[in-house]
């Protein structure tokens, strides 16, 4: 919800809330004050979630594309811009790395035949969405090209707008904890003392 | 003997010479055309000493870093400093460049991944080219970082790219503040001094690198040979093999490369195109025998999608990565295709 989770975070949830009641409330709600805190409450369609799931699901090269029609036509844009719902709910599979957006398209690959590497190496569990499910060789192969184009435009331009997005590159926001220092021991809190805040 | 020049005549030359003044002075006024301002623009970057700091936004990353650079004995040295998150440091010193990170840093991880070598000379920024896909134009005058501006507008002539929206320092045509938008205006990401100092107020010492304990170096070079200076190795097709039946006008090819992927050793070719002002890479690699999916990214202007192409010689994976509009991207990599020879 918060663009935070791995395509196999969202997966996971989804198919948990498919068996699980409370959990698929407790998705509904959060959604529900996730879009009135952002005056989106309109836009929310509580099967949603089922459908895109479904679409997902599918193998079929058509309905992976109803995938994006589905969240198109939830925000009332069928067929026409990129819908914000298809930028929240897709981002969400790529959001820890560098990506925003990610969607499933068509395309011709299927349309020519079956490409043996992919079925071959695609674990069984997965096999009905093996063309459209994101791995993680594909996120660090696509941020390892990100970076090669990167560095090739930033070494031949004059400027450092170009050597910005190398520097800025999936920085991470967090530092790691820091090693303990060391040094004397501080005295064990005497009782009463309360905690710092 | 004299001869006086009639009152007439001089009234006449009076006129013409406050015509010339009047002229000259309107044209001091409007200033140099927006694309002389642009080559002066690339040289300030080049040749102005300056030490400032500034945010960057991109997509839903707002960032601020520090930035010097200083020609010393006619070497360029720069220094970009990452002030949030984890250390981070690119120092170039002349053509080439070093980032240096702290050891876990995602950085590294993902060099790994990609294919190593020196970068070709590639003719990206071309300002002579521009105008052909786009209009430049002088829109008045702003305030950056308590410095007056000039503003220039790029707009693009049509839907395959996006526009800008510039600021240049009015003494010195620094590059103070850049906005690149999309065709409904829409910021997708911008750059802004926050404070900036030139000349003299420069130190040498502040192109020094930070002395972290355990830090790491990973270098970058820029090598001026000829492209395609690869040869292909056995069962590999060559790199100018790969084309495009479609591209957006104004885009040529600015690199061609080859090399391999240092974890898997297997070959990438990188096409680069550029209008003069934007550009991206194709990468084509033999399918890989794991993670094949097809993808579509977006983060503020960049957008990585990847396509399969099937051949006689076999599946290839082309990744397609560049500030171009997404449609435009769709576009152009579903017209890859391996040519025959």
């Amino acid at each position: 919800m918060d663009d935070e989770a791995d395509a196999f975070e969202l997966r996971r949830v989804l198919d948990e809330a498919k068996v699980d009641e409370a959990l698929r409330e407790q998705w509904h709600r959060l959604h529900m004050v996730r879009d009135v805190l952002r005056d989106e409450a309109a836009s929310y369609h509580p099967e949603l979630r089922d459908r895109v799931w479904a679409a997902l699901n599918t193998p079929d090269e058509g309905d992976a594309e109803t995938a994006e029609l589905v969240l198109a036509e939830a925000s009332g844009k069928a067929g026409g811009a990129r819908s914000p719902w298809l930028g929240r709910i897709t981002g969400a599979a790529v959001a820890a790395t560098v990506a925003a957006v990610v969607v499933f398209t068509g395309g011709s690959f299927d349309d020519a035949g079956e490409a043996p590497a992919l079925v071959d190496n695609t674990p069984a569990d997965l096999t009905p969405v093996m063309h459209q499910q994101v791995q993680p060789e594909d996120l660090q192969r696509v941020d390892g090209l990100m970076l090669h184009h990167f560095q090739n435009q930033a070494i031949n331009s004059p400027g450092v707008q170009s050597f910005v997005k190398l520097a800025t590159f999936r920085n991470a926001p967090v530092l790691p904890p820091a090693r303990p220092q060391a040094g004397p021991t501080p005295p064990p809190a005497a009782e009463g003392d309360s905690p710092a805040p | 003997m004299t001869r006086t020049v009639p009152m007439r005549q001089w009234l006449l030359g009076g006129l013409l010479l406050s015509l010339v003044c009047i002229s000259s002075a309107r044209a001091e006024d409007h200033g140099p055309s927006p694309q002389e301002l642009l080559r002066r623009m690339d040289a300030a970057f080049v040749n102005l000493s300056y030490d400032g700091v500034f945010s960057y936004f991109s997509g839903e990353d707002l960032a601020s870093l520090r930035v010097v650079h200083k020609v010393i004995d006619g070497i360029r040295r720069e220094r970009l400093v990452h002030l949030n998150g984890a250390p981070r440091e690119i120092v170039r010193h002349g053509d080439k460049v070093s980032c240096i990170v702290m050891p876990g840093d995602d950085l590294l991880a993902v060099e790994k991944s990609i294919p190593a070598g020196p970068f070709a000379r590639a003719f990206v920024r071309q300002f002579d080219r521009i105008n052909d896909s786009y209009m430049v134009d002088n829109s008045g005058e702003g305030r950056v970082a308590g410095r007056l501006a000039r503003r220039i507008a790029v707009s693009p002539k049509d839907s395959h790219r996006y526009g800008y929206r510039l600021w240049l320092d009015r003494e010195n045509s620094l590059l103070l503040r850049s906005e690149l938008v999309d065709h409904n205006g829409e910021k997708l990401e911008i750059f802004m001094f926050n404070q900036v100092r030139f000349g003299d107020d420069v130190q040498p010492a502040a192109l020094e690198t930070m002395q972290v304990e355990g830090s790491m170096v990973s270098h970058l070079t820029l090598k001026s040979v000829p492209l395609n200076a690869l040869s292909p190795q056995a069962g590999e097709p060559p790199a100018g093999q790969w084309r495009t039946r479609w591209l957006p006008p104004g885009f040529a090819m600015a690199s061609d490369d080859r090399r391999h992927k240092p974890a898997s050793g297997e070959h990438v070719t990188s096409l680069m195109y550029s209008d003069g002002l934007a550009a991206f890479s194709l990468f084509i690699e033999p399918m890989p025998r794991r993670g094949a999916a097809r993808m579509v990214s977006q983060n503020g202007a960049t957008v990585a999608m990847t396509h399969a192409v099937e051949s006689a010689k076999g599946y290839y994976l082309v990744t397609l990565v560049g500030e171009i509009p997404l449609d435009t991207a769709q576009a152009i990599i579903e017209t890859v295709y391996l040519k025959e020879i």
